[in-house]
């Protein structure tokens, strides 16, 4: 027997534990044929038979048996794949609530990154209730009968009075320029990069976002994400379903550039990344396992760990920020293209907000908040547990700022974070929409459609390893075959199908066919301090 | 639903012909008041129409603190009329102790100002005695305009018009304009303030419905102009609108329409006007209506307009004859009013229309 | 014939003590009744005489839901026009408006017929009903109809006449919902949606309009319009849409004919769209078992005969020394293969034909940043 020290990895100090069972086992060999992170093997086990007389010599017997590894690079993160291919039941990990995972972690462990807020949170989004139904005093309306027109601004509003309009006998007649507003579905797909998603699964929510514009008329837009955009997209028709994103790494941006002048409609939108809400004032990061040659040549990087710094290198103040960054980008696509900016939402949010406001040029097309239960697979668990701002209170305080001014609408404030983690998009979005959100945003929720296993439980999360099981996050080719483009695409329309109807379902009730922007009213809620804080009816 | 009405005419009418408008749609009642609003005046008022005209409901303190900042401030009183109540004891009425409805002169000094400037100050006065009184509780400022009378009271409709004798033919009150409800439009506490119609600046609204985006309308109204406040109702706010676009955006009257219920976005898109209509959307979203509602209003240049809501969920119906134009929730009103109109030319405004009627009696009829 | 009058200078009689004076004087035989309304809710129904003898109503200036709930044998005709809800639940009686309608008249009628002169409103004809026992109700509008008409029907008839109008004779968004019943429509009839269920006459529908047009315009005093209405031309009928399943393009239609040809990355990574299982042998599995002997294989087969896959085959080398191969088109990798060799001659190595990132990344992994 080999010495076992205290400081040896066993398999009861990890998070998963394999259960599996030889009686049902058929050696058919799929659970380790299948395992992405090599976690489990064959192994063969020789058991003590007992004798058969007193005194004949003990007999060895051998069993294959499928064994667990304790090597920490390849440590079983319980994504259950295994299970899901045994034709038996032979075999499912068991989370160990026991672990010494955190601890091995801090201990130079193989571990520091993942997760999606590994700490128990409680969202203020699920103490809301829509509260104000149309009972009598108005009439609430049919889901499945009325038209309702659910679309959102993006772009620089202007006030009325601001407006370019010259009255023409009975008419108006717009007489100069304004800035670009695009109206959109309430619903963006957020920033996830080439790179940190495999091609398949990039491909697929563009493939969604192509279905949803042309075959369901439905005017989703995607945002690229900042690992740059492939050519064929930049030069097909589909760029218009897409907003561009620049963020502090500017990857991709020199192909962006370069085909301008080939693009045959202009994108969506540009949108400015200043920060994410899952790691706020932590840039990107992308491990050189991840970065295979076509990642390589859509960024126009070599092989090695990619890092966006935490902040834009040229943007040192916000003047700078409002104004140089919006500017280049406005003049790129010739002021046509909307361009907005999205931060991790902050105690600074406001301030940030009113300096958008207050911009006299104009040429900030929406703000873009992100709360603090995003996900993200490559972020320092440290910043996932512990940095950040809810969502819920900070777009109300940004929304009551531009109140307050009586601006309210000029800059549209779109909203994320965490979005239908306990799978009611619909619902978190039209509670945020009251609160004065002009549409949301949602990442993770498209993974999960896509086939991802993980969850805030800690299951897999290894989105920064490059050997996610499902082909998702990942630039294994052997892995990324597994994702079945269509079917990850369908589930993903099918999705924002079920939105735009639950949606509805919601709007009905409160007698609107249009956007309740700010309508807080027809919230009320089951916690003082939060109806305080939101201003907000307390009912109980 | 709160019934409303409204006559325009070439012949001054008294309120009784507001009255008998809304006597067949008493089911609407439900003794939370009456009130009326009168433009182009003649009997009592014939005279002094270019000067502006107080009216108010107030406490004899209110009086006096009123009677003392008019002094203060260079208004000298012209003309009045003093309704000779009945104090009959079983009249269902939460009368006030003084009923004001009396013309001024301006100030010296603004006799040579322009009529920006005048009508500023009018509505600065008003709020400014809507605020003294408020601040002692001392009674209510309704209307302070040339040629404009307002009447509110809380009660029931038919006792209020006894208490101020408008059931009688030799009231003194007339108008070619007058536009009135029997009910407060308030699901909430009665309160004089949230009494349809309002007034701000020469226009003149009343609305039944619910307005279902009443706190996103006030949330941005309020920062827009002075002059938008209160709120007692969920549907001043329409009157608001109606003053933003047509007074402070000067834009053509259809517009208003356009604002309070924008067409659907991809109906919009495909119109030949949609860089417009989209712009206007875009900004305006905040004064989008969504819930039932009609509405009738009266503009400073005294044309009658009348419109719904995008879904048509309440009713309202014009109809006319060479000397006379009644709009009405119900056409139980224009019966008794025009019984001898050629009801085939009644109009019922669809959802997406804004019926005008012109000092001419000439009626247009935009379609959104 | 009894008249009733209802307005006494300012003094205006209920709804509740009109309706119960008529019900009163029903009650004592009374069958023929002049009302002079001024608004009163719901005259008309439910009113039955004893014997059976049909009640005949008169009626100017009612208010709302007039004809509401009437039974058979009850007859109304008003002078004029009406507020909204005319002959709202219509259980048999037969109602005549000589004038027009305000909103959602005929809503809910079940039996029996409503004429009208003139309009009709919004939401008219919603719901309306046909109940198997009975004969099914008819509403007929010798001119327009508001918004929303007919949302819901389901069952009865509705003819519409689009007499003097100019433009659409329903308004927008006609028969949503409609499940049964038809609606005779003459004029443009829009259809903003694509759904409406349109179809020109029949020799049946021309007979059914052309008995029932005659028996409408005699009972609103227009028979001189026949002619003028006779022409079927001009006529269509609507009946409930037809709900064909809409078949959409699949995603992968779409990826086929409307995408990207080769797919957003062929310039950088050609890509098949094909996807393989989670275990699949051939050149996308993860693992690949190597047999390396070093002359230490005891030719034992326990690879060959424990392979679940039947991978695994034995030949012999031209010296007679067994070779065992794993094929790929048929080995998934699982490493049963090594488990079972007694020697370690079977050794599992990652499958990296394709995928070219090596040690380097592991460390770039291990290294954190």
């Amino acid at each position: 027997m080999d010495t076992v020290n205290v400081q040896d990895l066993a398999v009861n100090d990890l998070a998963w534990m394999i259960d599996y069972s030889y009686d049902l086992c058929v050696h058919c060999g799929a659970c380790v044929a299948s395992c992405s992170f090599n976690a489990i093997s064959f192994v063969a086990q020789h058991t003590l038979l007992p004798p058969e007389l007193p005194k004949s010599s003990k007999k060895l017997a051998q069993k294959i048996i499928v064994k667990q590894s304790t090597d920490p690079t390849k440590i079983c993160c319980g994504c259950g794949i295994c299970a899901k291919v045994c034709p038996c039941g032979a075999i499912t990990p068991i989370h160990n609530p026991h672990n010494r995972e955190p601890f091995l972690n801090q201990a130079q462990g193989p571990r520091r990154r993942g997760g999606r807020g590994n700490l128990s949170k409680k969202r203020t989004l699920d103490a809301l209730f829509v509260g104000r139904i149309s009972q009598m005093t108005d009439p609430p309306l049919d889901a499945e009968r009325h038209t309702f027109d659910l679309r959102a601004p993006f772009g620089r509003v202007l006030a009325a009075k601001d407006l370019p309009l010259e009255v023409h006998g009975n008419s108006l007649r717009v007489c100069a320029s304004h800035p670009p507003v695009a109206w959109i579905y309430p619903l963006i797909f957020s920033d996830m990069s080439i790179g940190a998603l495999s091609t398949r699964a990039w491909e697929a929510i563009a493939l969604a976002t192509g279905y949803l514009n042309e075959e369901c008329g439905l005017p989703v837009r995607m945002c690229s994400g900042e690992g740059g955009v492939p050519q064929n997209l930049l030069t097909s028709d589909k760029l218009a379903y897409t907003i561009l994103q620049i963020a502090s790494g500017h990857f991709g941006w020199n192909r962006i550039v370069r085909a301008i002048p080939q693009m045959r409609t202009d994108p969506a939108g540009v949108l400015i990344k200043i920060g994410q809400g899952a790691k706020p004032g932590d840039g990107g990061w992308l491990s050189a396992n991840k970065v295979s040659p076509h990642i390589q040549a859509i960024r126009g990087v070599p092989q090695t760990t990619l890092h966006s710094p935490p902040n834009h290198q040229g943007l040192y103040s916000i003047e700078e920020s409002v104004q140089k960054m919006h500017l280049s980008l406005n003049q790129a696509f010739g002021f046509r293209v909307p361009v907005a900016i999205k931060c991790a939402a902050s105690s600074t949010s406001v301030a940030v907000y009113n300096n958008l406001l207050r911009d006299p040029y104009r040429i900030c097309g929406g703000f873009f908040l992100d709360g603090l239960d995003g996900g993200t697979g490559a972020a320092n668990t440290v910043a996932l547990n512990h940095t950040g701002h809810p969502i819920t209170s900070k777009l109300r305080d940004c929304y009551r700022a531009a109140t307050t001014q009586g601006l309210q609408g000029q800059i549209p404030l779109w909203v994320g974070g965490g979005l239908g983690m306990h799978a009611d998009a619909a619902a978190d979005a039209f509670k945020l929409i009251c609160l004065g959100a002009n549409g949301v945003f949602v990442g993770r929720v498209l993974l999960q459609l896509l086939g991802c296993v993980g969850n805030e439980h800690g299951r897999c999360n290894q989105c920064h390893s490059g050997k996610c099981p499902t082909g998702i996050c990942t630039q294994d080719i052997r892995l990324v075959q597994r994702l079945d483009v269509d079917r990850g695409a369908e589930n993903i329309v099918n999705f924002v199908l079920n939105f735009d109807r639950e949606l509805k379902k919601l709007l009905a009730p409160v007698g609107n066919s249009s956007l309740p922007v700010g309508r807080s009213d027809a919230l009320i809620t089951n916690d003082w301090a939060i109806a305080q804080s939101l201003g907000i009816a307390f009912a109980c | 639903m709160c019934r409303i009405g409204a006559i325009k005419s070439r012949s001054p009418q008294s309120p009784k012909a507001a009255l008998q408008l809304m006597l067949p749609q008493q089911e609407g009642h439900d003794s939370s008041g009456f009130a009326m609003v009168m433009q182009d005046l003649y009997g009592a008022f014939a005279h002094d129409k270019e000067k502006p005209l107080l009216s108010m409901a107030c406490t004899v303190r209110g009086l006096a603190l009123v009677n003392e900042y008019m002094d203060h401030h260079g208004f000298a009183q012209l003309g009045q009329w003093v309704p000779d109540v009945c104090k009959d004891k079983s009249l269902n009425i939460h009368a006030m102790p003084r009923y004001v409805f009396r013309n001024y002169d301006y100030p010296e000094i603004f006799h040579y100002r322009s009529q920006a400037e005048r009508e500023d100050l009018l509505m600065d006065t008003r709020l400014a005695l809507r605020e003294l009184l408020h601040k002692e509780k001392a009674g209510f400022v309704y209307s302070f305009w040339p040629d404009v009378l307002t009447l509110k009271e809380i009660g029931d409709p038919a006792d209020i018009a006894t208490y101020f004798g408008l059931w009688q033919d030799n009231c003194r009150l007339s108008a070619k304009n007058i536009v009135v409800q029997c009910r407060q439009n308030t699901n909430y506490d009665i309160v004089r303030y949230a009494a349809h119609p309002f007034f701000l600046q020469g226009f003149t609204l009343c609305v039944n419905g619910e307005n279902t985006f009443f706190t996103r309308n006030r949330e941005y109204q309020k920062s827009l102009y002075r002059g938008y406040l209160g709120f007692e109702s969920d549907s001043q706010t329409l009157l608001y609108t109606l003053h933003y676009v047509l007074r402070e955006l000067k834009w053509p009257l259809p517009y208003f329409k356009h604002v309070i219920t924008p067409l659907p976005y991809d109906e919009q898109k495909k119109r030949h006007d949609a860089d417009v209509l989209l712009l206007i959307r875009e900004s305006l979203a905040n004064l989008e209506i969504n819930g039932p509602n009609a509405l009738i209003a009266l503009l400073p240049d005294k044309t009658m307009i009348s419109c719904c809501d995008a879904k048509k969920l309440r009713p309202c119906v014009i109809g006319h004859d060479d000397d006379m134009a009644v709009i009405s929730s119900e056409v139980s009103g224009l019966n008794v009013l025009l019984p001898n109109r050629d009801i085939s030319c009644d109009i019922y405004p669809t959802e997406r229309e804004l019926v005008a009627i012109d000092d001419n009696l000439e009626i247009t009829r935009w379609i959104q | 014939m009894r008249h009733i009058d209802t307005l006494e200078g300012h003094q205006r009689l209920s709804t509740q003590a009109l309706l119960q004076t008529l019900e009163k004087a029903i009650e004592e035989g009374e069958t023929d009744f002049y009302i002079h309304a001024s608004g009163q809710h719901d005259i008309g129904g439910p009113l039955w005489n004893r014997q059976g003898k049909t009640l005949h109503l008169f009626l100017s200036n009612p208010g709302q839901r007039v004809g509401a709930m009437a039974l058979p044998g009850t007859e109304i005709v008003v002078q004029g026009s009406v507020a909204a809800d005319a002959g709202w639940l219509n259980a048999g009686g037969e109602l005549t408006i000589l004038g027009d309608c305000g909103d959602t008249a005929g809503h809910c009628a079940a039996q029996g017929q409503i004429y009208i002169a003139g309009h009709a409103g919004a939401r008219s004809g919603s719901l309306m009903k046909k109940d198997p026992s009975y004969p099914a109700p008819e509403l007929w509008v010798l001119k327009s109809v508001g918004s929303f008409a007919f949302e819901f029907m389901s069952g009865g008839c509705a003819v519409v006449c689009g007499y003097g109008c100019q433009g659409t004779v329903l308004g927008q968004r006609p028969c949503v919902g409609m499940v049964e019943g038809v609606v005779y429509v003459r004029g443009e009839v829009p259809d903003e949606t694509g759904e409406l269920h349109k179809e020109p006459l029949s020799s049946e529908d021309e007979h059914f309009l052309r008995d029932g047009l005659k028996r409408f315009l005699g009972k609103i005093g227009q028979i001189a319009l026949l002619p003028e209405l006779n022409n079927w031309q001009q006529w269509q009928k609507i009946l409930p849409a037809v709900k064909t399943p809409k078949t959409g393009l699949s995603l992968r239609e779409y990826r086929t004919t409307h995408w990207i040809s080769q797919g957003l990355f062929a310039d950088v990574l050609p890509d098949t769209f094909d996807s393989v299982g989670l275990a699949e042998s051939g050149q996308f599995r993860l693992r690949i078992p190597v047999w390396e002997n070093q002359g230490t294989c005891r030719d034992c087969h326990r690879c060959e005969l424990n392979c679940p896959r039947k991978a695994i085959v034995r030949s012999e080398a031209s010296d007679g020394s067994p070779v065992y191969t794993a094929h790929d088109h048929l080995c998934i990798g699982c490493g049963l293969c090594a488990s079972f060799c007694p020697e370690q001659v079977w050794q599992i190595r990652e499958n990296q034909e394709l995928f070219a990132f090596s040690s380097r990344d592991r460390e770039a992994l291990s290294s954190q940043d």
